[in-house]
């Protein structure tokens, strides 16, 4: 395990060398002249910011200009998403977006709507998974779905913040299998970690979120993933069933990220970068960075996001009327 | 736990060339990045992550670990020499450290910083290394309703360790707990105290709101007529890291050994572990010493104990995130995050396939707490520097740190206004001897406070004796009960006095030897 | 600024009352028995109790309500209090305006000549720590600071 200075110091030079090439054939185009700054909704350490990380890291070796991660952090990802629709739109304000931008409108909360940016293109999408604890009687999700249709009350849920996509992702799972919303116990957590403690503490019993986060829960032998909400099995976890598979229903509440900028950016410089987002997504180093977190890559271009955006965003609309969360 | 084996497999890991260098930079940059007033060790963390892209994995969690073991005690130096704490934790024992830097003693409590830290990085460092994987399974069993208690538990000590008066040190802690709850509301998700305002959607953050209080009014308090002015060192003095440490040693070996216990138990908690560890220690370290008076007039006892559980509390805050996956800070999930894109994934299966990567994380732990003595050393030496500069040319650099440090917190000017409101509030505390400490103890701890009681309100359905059902919970919540009896049952006791008395730290008469201006 | 506990205490009361109505204006939401309004009514409860307890002390209080005795100092130092805060509030309005580095070494130079440095040390030290700081911050630490009128120079 040394740390092999010249095989490192040979791809340190590859990189540069890249860097010179590039930078001589954007030297006719203007963009990038200067450093870009990537706003990252979300805090140093999350999925979102590592993802970010590694995808700034690629384009800057494409583009030859720095690419500046910025956490700005808060309010579920408002105050981060706020700062990429307020930053000016000429290509050096971008952003990563989390399917939390679809949602703020339909929660009332003010700022950011998916009208408000210019799509630039998908990089990772990962549905949510149902997890209970090692212990638990049940062996699978149907098992599970029986146990809260008998008393909703009596099993605590827990994942995120009410309103999230993890509260929304149980909520809509259940009131597709006619459980009445209004029922559920569900245990408003700081994101998934804390309700992953709660869980292997015993004072929950369902935390919803990704298979990854709970991956290494599950390999000490604490909880078990019984089943991903979502309509297509995971390339990553291939033997979890899909709740529409098990229930016979459509409800597939799919969180991504991607990349976004404000509204009315050039044209010119989201093909650009809609381009190196495609072929960074297509790196061997990327991809076994993804892979080895348990993210998956899923690439889509400029047109194709933003419409998954809208569509996210009608859907989940209906999810959260339903919950009596909406507006 | 370990096998012989296995520790001299990952000992063999550590004594690479490239893990030493990737430990010694850590450290430097730590230590740089610490001392500079304002600049976080998770902000330090973060930025050596792409670093980390281009290593090998021990050597990338090397890196982490050392940086910000320095820059986590580098960030007591300016606390010590200008009152800016760097982190919640030094907040615990800032104004002892300042008091004594007041005093003269800025290379004695520089030492003491550095040396205590160090042991106690060391100590706990070592009982990771034997207990880790069972103490992570202990932490495992914390659930809301002790996080709960053990907020409690911190908040109160704080607030009747920083005042004289219960009550006084009461308003600054609800006064900080207010404060916490501006913003979106995790448990209904509707926005809280933000006046429409997007900013204060994220809540208000600790950082500027520290630098405020406790720097920002120190400078007002310096222009005012209550200043007294530090006494510079003496010219031809050379000042003498580490001198009197041993005799320290000999006099509190009790303090050093529950202040290393403390943090190396409550560090592995996560999420509360490392904010609170320093606090508790400071309070169990008043009310246990032969000379509670002292305390807060620049007194070593509590120094000792305090910093020495912050580091050890920080290493076995890595305890629950390498063997469950559950991150602590943000430090540690940034840590977490490298290992798993070094396709190191932290489990328990870790520690049963490749158990020499968690004992060499912790020899790492080990080879950069014995850093801080050579660092400490040359940290020490640079420090008098600093205290040698006149009045007239510090201040403005402390001003200038404190808006550009707020600034960066999240890059906008809302921190600065924070920043700018919190010290002129904190002058006004301080001046009518409202601690300012709990203030900031009630911010970080707030939510933590909040979502942990809203959770367990919710799983319990409303019942508060599901606060006591739970063995560990119920002893937590005996604690805290019995602290709040005892507390009201000794103010009700004691007659009420014609004048509350003025002993706190800023209104010490010092020696004013030296130049003023 | 001291303040007579007569003083504080019946505005801490106020203050509880005042956040314990804010915290009842806020929206109740379906499913949810322990909401928003839980902490900030604890919070305003404490307030009142404290503000109860600290009236009941300033009522024997036998000092001045309000006191800005401290602030009785030679006008150099008072004007330099003023500068320091001022000068603050100034730079925060017009930081994007002016930059950092311009305004780093306006504010410094204009704190230490009140406060009595040297002129070579006002104009050595400011622009040296100001720059260093920038340099730091924009190409170590990748903040994004303002260059400001300077945009370009820097």
């Amino acid at each position: 395990m040394t740390f092999n200075f010249a095989k490192n110091a040979g791809r340190i030079l590859g990189y540069a060398g890249a860097v010179l090439t590039l930078s001589a054939t954007t030297a006719l185009a203007d963009w990038p002249e200067k450093a870009v700054t990537l706003v990252v909704p979300w805090s140093a350490g999350g999925g979102t910011d590592a993802t970010a990380r590694a995808v700034a890291e690629g384009l800057e070796a494409r583009f030859g200009q720095p690419f500046n991660v910025v956490n700005r952090t808060g309010g579920g990802g408002l105050v981060g998403h706020t700062a990429i629709v307020q930053g000016k739109p000429d290509g050096y304000t971008l952003g990563v977006i989390t399917i939390e931008s679809a949602m703020y409108a339909l929660q009332g909360l003010p700022g950011v709507t998916p009208e408000d940016f210019t799509y630039i293109g998908r990089f990772n999408a990962d549905p949510i998974a149902v997890n209970v604890r090692a212990d638990a009687p049940y062996d699978d999700v149907q098992g599970l779905v029986e146990a809260v249709k008998s008393d909703p009350s009596a099993l605590a849920a827990s994942g995120a913040n009410r309103g999230g996509l993890s509260h929304l992702a149980w909520v809509g799972l259940l009131s597709a299998v006619d459980i009445d919303p209004a029922q559920i116990n569900w245990v408003a957590s700081d994101g998934s970690a804390p309700a992953l403690q709660q869980l292997a503490s015993g004072a929950i019993e369902v935390v919803s979120t990704s298979p990854a986060e709970a991956r290494a829960l599950v390999e000490a032998g604490e909880a078990k993933t019984l089943a991903l909400i979502s309509g297509e099995r995971s390339s990553l976890y291939p033997d979890l069933p899909t709740t529409d598979e098990s229930f016979g229903i459509e409800w597939s509440p799919l969180p991504f990220r991607g990349l976004a900028g404000p509204k009315d950016m050039p044209a010119d410089v989201t093909e650009k970068v809609s381009i190196a987002l495609k072929e960074i997504t297509e790196d061997p180093e990327f991809l076994e960075m993804m892979s080895s977190r348990g993210f998956s890559v899923a690439y889509q271009d400029a047109a194709t996001f933003s419409q998954t955006v809208h569509t996210a965003g009608s859907s989940l609309g209906v999810a959260m009327k339903a919950a009596g969360l909406g507006q | 736990m370990m096998s012989f084996e296995v520790l001299m497999q990952a000992l063999g890991n550590v004594m690479q060339l490239g893990v030493l260098t990737a430990i010694f930079l850590g450290a430097s940059y730590g230590l740089f990045v610490g001392a500079l007033p304002g600049l976080t060790a998770t902000m330090a963390t973060a930025l050596l992550v792409p670093v980390t892209f281009y290593l090998d994995p021990l050597p990338a969690v090397a890196l982490i670990v050392s940086s910000t073991a320095m820059a986590i005690t580098a960030g007591d130096i300016p606390g010590a020499l200008l009152r800016i704490p760097g982190t919640p934790a030094s907040a615990a024992y800032t104004d002892e450290a300042y008091a004594m830097t007041r005093k003269g003693k800025a290379s004695e409590v520089l030492s003491l910083g550095f040396f205590f830290s160090a042991i106690g990085g060391l100590v706990g460092a070592m009982v990771l290394l034997i207990t880790g994987p069972l103490l992570a399974r202990v932490s495992l069993n914390f659930s809301s309703f002790e996080f709960f208690w053990l907020a409690c538990l911190g908040l109160l000590t704080c607030a009747l360790v920083s005042s004289s008066t219960p009550a006084k040190g009461g308003v600054s802690l609800t006064l900080g707990l207010l404060v916490s709850t501006v913003g979106l509301d995790i448990t209904t998700g509707q926005p809280r105290f933000t006046f429409g305002s997007v900013e204060l959607f994220g809540g208000i953050s600790f950082i500027p709101v520290m630098i405020g209080m406790f720097a920002v009014s120190e400078v007002l308090r310096g222009f005012s007529g209550r200043a007294e002015v530090i006494p510079h060192p003496p010219k031809g003095e050379v000042y003498h890291p580490y001198r009197g440490m041993f005799s320290l040693v000999k006099r509190y070996p009790l303090s050093i050994l529950r202040g290393t216990s403390l943090g190396a138990a409550i560090g592995a908690l996560p999420g509360v572990g490392g904010d609170l560890a320093a606090w508790i220690a400071y309070g169990v370290s008043r009310r246990f010493s032969r000379t509670p008076e002292k305390f807060g007039t620049g007194h070593p006892e509590g120094l000792i104990e305090a910093t020495s559980s912050n580091n050890s509390g920080l290493s076995s805050a890595w305890i629950p995130a390498l063997v469950f996956g559950i991150p602590g800070d943000a430090v540690t999930a940034i840590a977490v995050g490298v290992l798993f894109m070094k396709g190191v994934a932290p489990g328990p299966r870790l520690f049963v396939e490749n158990p020499s990567m968690p004992t060499a994380i912790i020899l790492c732990f080990f080879l950069a707490n014995l850093l801080l003595f050579p660092l400490g050393y040359i940290a020490i030496k640079a420090a008098r520097h600093v205290l040698s500069v006149p009045r007239a040319v510090i201040v403005p650099m402390i001003l200038v740190c404190c808006f550009i440090g707020s600034f960066a917190v999240n890059n906008t000017m809302f921190g600065v206004w924070t920043m700018l409101i919190a010290g002129v509030i904190g002058y006004v505390m301080e001046r009518n001897q409202y601690p300012i400490a709990p203030v900031i103890l009630g911010l970080v701890l707030g939510p933590v406070l909040e979502r942990n009681f809203i959770m367990s309100m919710q799983i319990s359905h409303g019942d508060l004796l599901g606060f006591f059902e739970r063995p560990v919970s119920a002893v937590l919540g005996l604690i805290v009960c019995s602290i709040v009896i005892l507390t009201l049952v000794r103010s009700l006791m004691r007659k009420p006095k014609l004048t509350i008395p003025e002993v706190v730290a800023s209104d010490i008469s010092l020696p004013t030897k030296g130049s003023s201006k | 600024m001291k303040l007579s506990d007569r003083l504080i205490g019946p505005v801490l009361i106020a203050a509880g009352a005042g956040v314990i109505y804010a915290a009842s204006r806020l929206s109740d939401v379906p499913g949810v028995r322990f909401g928003a309004d839980l902490m900030p009514t604890i919070c305003g409860v404490m307030l009142i109790l404290f503000g109860v307890v600290i009236t009941r002390a300033g009522l024997r209080d036998a000092g001045p309500t309000v006191s800005i005795a401290e602030w009785r100092v030679p006008l150099p130092q008072l004007l330099a209090a003023l500068w320091a805060i001022g000068g603050l509030v100034a730079g925060g309005l017009l930081f994007e305006a002016l930059g950092f580095v311009v305004f780093g070494v306006v504010f410094m130079a204009g704190l230490m000549l009140l406060m009595g440095a040297r002129g070579i040390v006002v104009a050595l030290t400011g622009p040296v720590f100001v720059i260093a700081l920038h340099l730091l911050f924009t190409r170590v630490m990748f903040v994004d600071l303002p260059a400001g009128i300077l945009e370009g120079v820097l």
